[in-house]
Formats: C-alpha cells, structure tokens, sequence
C-alpha cells in the first residue's frame, strides 16, 4: 500500500495537534485523526509544567525545574524525566505557533507565575496567555471582580474573597452587569456575543463608572474567541485600567482558543486533519506499525504512514478501556502498566492531593517516546506516544498536565 | 432507551462547537436539546422545548463530543416526536418531501411557477413571504437540463459495475453533477447502474416527519441491499445522502439491514481515490486558485476530503482549505424565513474567509452548500466531479 502519508497522528487533543503541528514544521506529510475536540475545552488557558509536588508537606513549587529534579530522584520513570531536554524549545514552540495565530503567551521566565483560579485563590502556573496575566497583579490593591448577569458558571464574590484572603487589607468589589440578553448564556455562546461591538458597548457603559479609579479589573475569560485580541485590547483601551481574564468553568474559551489557533496554524501548514475517525486497529510489519484502521460507517479504512504519533489519551478519551480487570491499548495492543503499588479504586477523599491511582496508568516509553515491553525493550521503533496515555503522572495533583502535552507532542513531532 | 445516554458527563463540550448556539441565544444548544432532553423524557415528561426546531442538524456536536454520545440523533428523534402530532405549515410539507417538489417543479407549467419564488424580482419576493422562505431561495435554480438527464447519458461498455446514488438535488436540480459522476465512473472502467432510488429522507428528518422518512429509508435499503449482495458498491455525490446511508439509516430508524449496505457507500472522490483511478498529475494544468468548502456532512462521516487532496495536486492550480465551518444553510433550513437571520450569522466566518482568500472558484460537494456560498459571495461554486468530468474530457482530446 502507497502510503500518502510520513506521519499519521492519532488524537486530536493538545499533544497531538502539537506533535502534528511539528512534523509538520519538519516538512512532513501529516494526517491528523480526530474523534471530538480532545481536552482542548477544559483547558483553562496557561501552561503547567509542574506546580505542586505530591510528596511534599508543603507542595507549591517556584521552581519547576529543580521541583521536577527533585521529584525525579525518587521516581526516576515519571514522563518528565524523558522531556526535560525538550522543555525550553517545545514551550518557545507552543509560544510561536499560537502568537502568529494572535493568541499572544508570555514569555515563559522559567519561575511559576500565579494565576486566580474559578475560585479565586492563586495557582501555579508556567506560561499564561497575556489577557490572563497580568505582572504584578497580585499586588493590585484596588481590585474590582465583574461578573456578567447572563453567566452563571463565574462568581465575583468567591473570586474577590479569595484574593482579599490572601491579603485582607487589599480593598476588592464586586460588581455585576447585564449585557442584556434575553436569558442565562454559556460561556462559549458569551464569548461568541463580545465579539460584537454593540455587545460590547454595553458592557463597557454599564462598567465603567465602578471601573473609575480601579488598578485591576478581573473578569471570566469570556472576551472573544478567535478575535479575543482585538476584544480585549479595545476592552482594556475603553476601561483605561489593567484587565485580566480569569479562567472559568468548562467549555473553558481559553482552551477553544488554543484549540483555534493550533488548528489554524497545522491546517495553514498542509495538515489534512480529518474528524469523526475513531481509530480502533493497527497492522505491523517487520518495522513497525505500517499502518491503523479505523471502523467509519461498517467499512475498514486503513490509513499506512512511516510513523505513528498515538495522543489518543487516558481513559476518559477512549484511549485505554478496561477489560478483565486489567487496562488495554485498543489501537495497537501496547502494554499498559500499572502503578507499581497497584491500583486503589476511586472511592476515599475525592480531594486528598495524593492524586488517583488509575491517571499513572498508561504506556512506559524509552527517551525517544517509543512505548517499551517489561524489560524495557522497544516495542515499536516509529510509534511515539503523548500526553496523558504516558504512565506514571498524574497532571491533576502535579499540576503538569499541559506541559507535558505541549513537551511530549513536540518531541513526537521531532522524531516522528 | 440509547446505550449512549450515560456516556453523556454534561461537559458542554458539544455546544461550544454548535454554530446556532454561537448566533442564536434563543437555541437550546446540543446538550440540553440532546441528552439532557433524552434524561428529561425517561420521566414520561410530555413537554418539548420548542428551539427543538432552530437546531440546524449540522452534526457538528457529534463531531466535538469526547464521548462519542450521538447528540444530533437524540435531538432529531425528539424533534420528531415533538413535530409529530401537529401541524405543520405547507411550506415545511414542501421542503422535506423534496422528491414531491422536484416533480412538481420539473413539470410544465409548475417549473414557471417555481420562478415566482426562486429569484428575487418583486413576485418572487411576494411568494417568498407568503410561504414563509428566506431570500436565500433566489439562488435555488435548476440547471435546466431536466430531471435525472444523467439517465441518457451515453455509457461506454464498462467490465465492472457500480451503483449510483444521485439524491433529490442532482436529480432534479443539478443533474451535470450526475452527468459528471457517470462520465468519472466510466473514465475509472465503471458501467453505471442508475436504480429509481428514492429521496435519502434527510429533510424528512429534520423537519419532523420521521414515519415517512423511515419509509424512504426501507424503500432504499430494498433497492440497495440486492445490489450489494451481488458486490456493486454505491457512489453518492450528495454529502447528506452518503450521510443517511452509511450512518442515519441504522442509527436513527435501528433498521438492520443498514449496516450491509452502509459498508458499501462510498463518496464519489473517496471511490475515486480507492481506485487510484485518476492520477491528478496526469490531467491537463487549471491556471487560476479554487478555494474548498468541506459540507459538515461530508466530515460527519469520517470521510476525509478526497476531492480537496486530488484537486490539490493538479499542475498549475493553487487549492486552499477554506476551512470556515457550517455554511449555515443546512439543508432547508436556511430557506425558511425564520432561520435567515441564524444561518446568515452561522455562514460569516465562512464568507469572510471566502473574501479573505478570493477565489476563482468554490468547490464542494453539497448543492445546499453552494448556494448559500453564492448567494453570500457572489462567486462561482461547482461540485468537483463538474469540473474533474470536464478535465478528463479535456485530457483524452
């Protein structure tokens, strides 16, 4: 079979668009399956590379990359461990692709920053997009949260008490406008209404005398999806004050952009991604993987390429399933591994920040992202796996789920 | 009770990539309309929402889900439900039994009368607002050539046999289109077999009588299913067609003998591709750049756009991905007076790349999709068998 393509990426989450978006940079013919819109709306927006460190008593890391050094001597096979040495440039990567796309991130400083969270309280995180960080926001002292009447899913009061908590002398308000729809809006939807000016034009009339004398104005990242710059921009210059977006509930817009911008940018490229294919099969030969099928509408399709980036994700994406009591790769039969512990079932503290069992399970790779055996053999030379199908991480409590997207994806799409 | 309804987590993932949710805050969205509603009826709830009839049936929830729920199927079955038991306006009858249209349309002296609505002089503009269609419909002409003229076409002797699956709008509006799908099929050593199949009940569906599109797809499938038993395969140039052959039939109606058939529907630039049958470097250069429209069905059945990687290896032509989205029509129902405003608002992004890239010409399959393109832009738009058929004839002079 003539294959059409160098590299077909199965997934159409983070690391696969990325992997994609590289090979693609490479001057590889690239393929890219989809099968839904992968994590991309539950992303809130910045970049994790690791934020918290489970086994510590006091977790918050300033530091990632020597938190990662540390946490690496005790657990030598955590993914991180394979894709420090691509850290700077697959950010710096991640970075260029979205800016050219008008989703401007800042410069990573290598130090975590601190972004609100839904609630409010600071979180660590690597590199945020410019509308959701703001430098020195922190220590803003005339802060003023605006919620919208339409929205729901964002509360000012909660995310004003906790910046108030974290110093209680600082002077926080709330306020909350209705920009006058007929009833209660997602986000995506508001988003998709801030883009018009008469929408905005009513926002800004019903915020701006409170907005008066203010020094940050935090409000849910609703403003704009693919056009956020331009609505942002005109937002900030009309308030005359520093405005930072903070992150919300899921469809989070935050993600949709990334999701927008990567796409534009693999498709820009000669990308041919092709949507609804649930790949289910693979077939190999002396080399390798020589190809993957897929079951569309009762008939096999077959899709042969020299290389295989699999970002079909954990267990939530289909990626890995649960049979017999043990987890299994249904694309190409590839080893699953458990924790070495073994597996605790769900129940218990839901919030304990030890994490969950079942996210560590996933495929074990060598430095080249090739899934391995037991013994650490290679199983496939020119099939490289990504994001969160890689064992033993749980991106939940480590907070280094995106990074290790963006790092794995762009180490995928260099040696794919 | 659908096995699919607890995989739904009410993450909204499906409505941040509804194009009418996006424009209409009216709509209900995919999930509240889908499985929220599907939840809603297991408590013997009598009461539908009535945005049930804003929703496009575009599919694109499906498409964004990470649960592989099947939204639109849920929405559509409780649309049905909903529509059932009321009545309807003449204009909705019209619409979704598009072979009765067609007929009527197509025999003298009706095919004049059509004129007093597709155009957009003054008594077109009348019969426009007294049957309640959007301006839209003053794209909606025929080509003239008369119903399913692809029937007389001259066929070379072909070894091996194929099925062809025109639809309403290549039967009777856009015949050239089967005219060129026969032509290709013949070029790749195909005899064509053209059985008197009936509308696919894709606008049966959506706007609510599904019995008797349910009926049509029995009829079909009676059709079909010998023809596959024998071996032929069946070629559609209808993206919506392909789409309730190979999807539609065995997961809205549960009809089983869907799934035989479905494995044997191809696109016709897919069947193209599978074949190896026409090598792009081997036809004659097109000087000039198309641009390409991917209709949200084609991309519904995981069909990768076939025609866009064929046409993009022709000498001489520059062939850019539009990538816009939902054109917004969907079927009929942008040509309802009431969804102007919403498929208008949904086609923008579309229409602003079209401008943004500005084309010689627009290419895509769906014939619903065309017109909204042309009457947006103002540009050419073909169906890319018309203008492949073309290439091949000026390659074999």
């Amino acid at each position: 079979m003539k294959a059409e393509y160098d590299v077909v990426v199965i997934g159409g989450g983070l690391s696969g668009y990325v992997a994609a978006a590289r090979a693609a940079e490479r001057g590889k013919r690239v393929l890219l399956l989809t099968d839904g819109l992968g994590s991309f709306p539950f992303l809130p927006g910045h970049i994790d590379v690791w934020g918290w460190a489970p086994l510590e008593k006091s977790p918050m890391v300033l530091d990632p990359v020597q938190g990662i050094g540390e946490y690496l001597r005790s657990q030598p096979d955590h993914p991180w461990g394979r894709l420090l040495d691509v850290l700077k440039e697959s950010m710096e990567f991640f970075r260029t692709v979205c800016g050219s796309q008008g989703l401007v991130y800042n410069p990573a400083a290598g130090r975590n920053i601190m972004v609100p969270t839904p609630l409010g309280m600071a979180r660590p995180a690597f590199m945020a997009p410019e509308s959701q960080y703001v430098p020195g926001w922190d220590a803003a002292d005339k802060v003023l949260v605006v919620g919208l009447a339409e929205y729901k899913d964002f509360f000012p009061l909660a995310v004003a008490q906790g910046i108030a908590g974290s110093r209680p002398a600082r002077d926080v308000r709330t306020l909350t406008v209705s920009l006058g729809l007929p009833r209660h809006v997602d986000s995506f939807t508001l988003a998709g209404y801030l883009e018009r000016d008469e929408c905005r034009e009513v926002f800004l009339n019903r915020v701006a005398d409170a907005a008066d004398g203010r020094s940050l104005i935090l409000v849910p990242a609703v403003f704009g999806l693919e056009a956020a710059a331009k609505v942002l921009s005109s937002v900030k210059e009309s308030l005359g004050v520093p405005l930072m977006e903070v992150s919300t509930l899921p469809p989070s817009v935050p993600g949709l952009r990334i999701y927008a911008a990567l796409r534009r940018w693999v498709m820009s490229r000669g990308v041919t991604v092709t949507a609804n294919v649930r790949v289910n099969g693979a077939w190999f030969s002396n080399n390798g993987c020589a190809g993957v099928t897929a079951c569309i509408s009762g008939r096999e399709h077959k899709f042969a390429a020299s290389s295989f980036v699999l970002a079909t994700g954990s267990f939530v994406s289909s990626g890995y399933s649960w049979q017999g009591g043990q987890p299994v790769e249904p694309v190409m039969g590839l080893p699953v591994t458990l924790p070495r512990e073994g597996i605790e079932g769900v129940d218990g503290p839901f919030l304990d920040g030890k994490g969950k069992d079942f996210m560590r399970v996933g495929i074990e790779v060598d430095d080249n992202l090739n899934p391995t055996g037991p013994s650490g053999e290679v199983i496939c030379k020119n099939v490289f796996i990504t994001g969160s199908k890689l064992a033993g991480y749980d991106f939940s409590v480590e907070k280094s789920g995106t990074g290790i997207a963006v790092a794995s994806g762009y180490k995928a799409g260099n040696l794919a | 009770m659908s096995i699919d309804l607890d995989q739904c987590v009410k993450c909204t993932t499906c409505l941040s990539q509804c194009p009418v949710g996006a424009v209409n805050v009216l709509f209900d969205g995919p999930k509240r309309l889908g499985p929220d509603l599907a939840r809603i009826k297991r408590t013997g709830s009598e009461d539908y929402p009535a945005s049930l009839k804003l929703c496009s049936n575009c599919k694109n929830c499906d498409l964004a889900c990470p649960f592989g729920v099947g939204i639109s199927r849920m929405i559509n079955l409780a649309r049905g439900s909903y529509l059932e038991n009321r009545s309807f306006r003449l204009r909705d009858f019209f619409l979704a039994n598009v072979e009765l249209t067609g007929k009527l349309i197509n025999t003298f002296p009706l095919n004049k009368m059509a004129g007093y609505f597709t155009g957009d002089g003054f008594p077109a503009r009348i019969g426009q607002r007294l049957f309640g269609l959007s301006p839209t419909v003053a794209f909606f002409r025929g080509d003239g050539q008369g119903p399913a003229s692809f029937r007389k076409a001259r066929q070379r002797p072909g070894q091996k046999r194929v099925v062809y699956f025109p639809g309403c709008y290549a039967h009777f509006f856009e015949p050239r289109i089967g005219v060129a799908a026969v032509r290709i099929l013949n070029h790749l050593g195909y005899r064509v077999e053209l059985p008197d199949v009936h509308c696919c009940g894709l606008p049966q569906v959506t706007n609510g009588f599904l019995a008797a599109a349910r009926e049509k797809a029995v009829e079909n499938l009676s059709l079909l299913g010998p023809l596959v038993e024998k071996g032929l395969d069946i070629v559609t140039t209808c993206p919506s067609c392909g789409l309730m052959l190979r999807k539609e039939y065995a997961e809205l109606f549960g009809l089983e003998e869907a799934g035989v058939v479905a494995a044997h529907v191809w696109d016709l630039f897919e069947f193209i591709g599978r074949d190896a049958g026409v090598d792009s470097g081997s036809l004659p250069a097109i000087h000039g750049r198309f641009a390409y429209h991917a209709p949200c069905h084609l991309r519904a059945t995981g069909t990768r756009s076939a025609a866009l990687a064929l046409f993009s290896g022709l000498a001489g032509l520059e062939m850019v991905d539009l990538d816009g989205g939902c054109c917004g029509l969907s079927g009929s129902y942008g040509f309802k007076a009431e969804n102007y405003a919403t498929a208008t608002a949904v086609g923008r992004k579309l229409f602003d790349r079209v401008q943004e890239v500005r084309p010689d010409k627009v290419l895509t399959e769906c014939g619903t999709c065309k017109i909204q393109i042309m009457a947006a832009t103002g540009l050419t738009v073909e169906h890319p068998a018309c203008v492949l058929a073309e290439l091949l004839v000026r390659g074999t002079v």
